[in-house]
């Protein structure tokens, strides 16, 4: 794939400053698949994380009261370009509650009134061998000055971070005027990026499920550095 | 103390646009990595025509469902497929991106950092040239005899820095730049100060 229309700023940048190889590479050379673009990590990961870490965001501990949310049901795989799963990469999720609060001093600190003490807020997720992750959390809500509902990712593989991005729901209204999301200029990227939250079938409480696959691309060290 | 000189005041000046230079490399720099090797240019239907088109294994210029063998794509893929034949051409490709890409990237009320009605800095017809985020200031671009090449190319860099700082910026900060680089004719007006963009 070669286009030559003009040279974007940022290669222009990273070239001049020889901190990156630009070698463009056929999709079906080795790779099969797009690396899931990578999206701000937001001011809000958590500045302390909570005691309870497990991939159920619904339940804190042992506690008996569930958060409030539309309960969703988020699956998916760790990817290579290349469709191999990665094991061993951690899947991190944080994002608001039902009220729009982030478990982080400076959002749940200010907001602790209206904060769902109940909603874990973060959560972690170690994959096997097939690369799946799973988490139990609420389908995402607006945030002032975020009108796309969305759930922040981050995967890390031993102390090593391959990528941070979000999660978004296709269809939802919120989309286009939101400033991540629609501020993602490539049309691909912006599909990369999207989740169907679709109800489950059957469920007495109107639960959700979410599939996405986060394709990690081939360089993570660059990435990494380049964050 | 020693009176500085024509020429001292004139490597003050450019120093400070080596400055300025160097602060719009760390902005542009601090973006999250778009993935630039995988052949993109920055958006638009092109690029992302380009994109899907590398599923085309066969090279018959079609997309076949067999082909999106990437299932996330195969949403957009089907939104494509206007006439249900299971086969996406570059014209049905075309129509489905452009209106897509019209519906949210030019959408009228302006969300985002931008906040209702806060247009970005310094793009409005006619609007002022800007002063600070400036890559090459004018004197300096004078003083390098820039080609008229040169001179657009600067340009269309200039305004992709732009957008991103607009991007970048809150509506507060965008505001308070667009003061200090004062306002000129046809430049937008401040939006109503609309919420920062934050998580
Ligand atoms: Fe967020």
């Amino acid at each position: 794939m070669s286009q030559s229309i003009h040279v974007p700023s940022r290669r222009l940048f990273l070239g001049a400053l020889g901190t990156a190889l630009f070698t463009t590479r056929g999709l079906f050379a080795e790779q099969l698949l797009y690396p899931s673009p990578a999206m701000t990590e937001g001011p809000f990961y958590p500045d302390k994380l909570p005691l309870d870490q497990d991939n159920d965001l619904i339940i804190i501990k042992d506690s008996t009261t569930p958060a409030v949310g539309i309960i969703t049901h988020l699956t998916g795989r760790v990817l290579s370009t290349s469709g191999e799963p990665i094991k061993d990469a951690t899947v991190e999720i944080w994002q608001c509650d039902a009220n729009a609060v982030y478990l982080h001093t400076r959002d749940s600190g200010p907001k602790a009134e209206q904060q769902d003490k109940h909603f874990q807020g973060f959560g972690r997720f170690t994959t096997a061998s097939t690369g799946e992750y799973r988490f139990r959390t609420i389908k995402p809500v607006p945030y002032p000055g975020r009108p796309s509902p969305h759930i922040h990712v981050k995967v890390k593989r031993g102390d090593r971070e391959l990528l941070t991005t979000q999660i978004f729901i296709r269809g939802h209204e919120g989309n286009a005027r939101d400033g991540v999301y629609a501020g993602t200029r490539d049309l691909v990227d912006r599909e990369l990026v999207l989740a169907d939250f679709t109800p489950v079938k059957d469920s007495k409480i109107g639960e959700v499920r979410a599939n996405f696959d986060i394709v990690v691309g081939r360089t993570p060290d660059e990435r990494t550095f380049q964050r | 103390m020693k009176f500085i000189g024509l020429k001292s005041w004139w490597n003050v000046r450019l120093a400070v646009s080596a400055v300025i230079v160097g602060m719009i490399v760390v902005v542009v720099q601090a973006q999250p990595p778009r993935g630039d090797r995988e052949g993109r240019v920055g958006g638009g239907v092109d690029a992302a025509i380009n994109r899907l088109m590398a599923y085309d294994a066969d090279k018959d210029g079609k997309l076949s469902k067999a082909e999106m063998t990437d299932g996330r794509l195969f949403p957009l893929w089907q939104r494509c497929d206007a006439n249900h034949d299971g086969e996406v051409t570059r014209d049905e490709l075309t129509s489905q991106l452009r209106k897509e890409d019209n519906a949210s990237n030019h959408g009228g009320n302006g969300g985002g950092p931008g906040g209702p009605g806060g247009g970005p800095p310094g793009r409005g017809p006619g609007g002022p040239p800007p002063g600070f985020g400036q890559i090459v200031p004018p004197f300096l671009q004078d003083d390098l005899k820039l080609t008229e090449a040169q001179r657009t190319q600067l340009q269309d860099l200039q305004k992709e820095v732009n957008e991103r700082l607009a991007k970048i910026l809150t509506p507060e900060q965008q505001q308070q730049l667009q003061q200090s680089r004062g306002r000129g004719p046809g430049g937008p007006p401040g939006g109503p100060g609309g919420r920062p963009p934050r998580q």
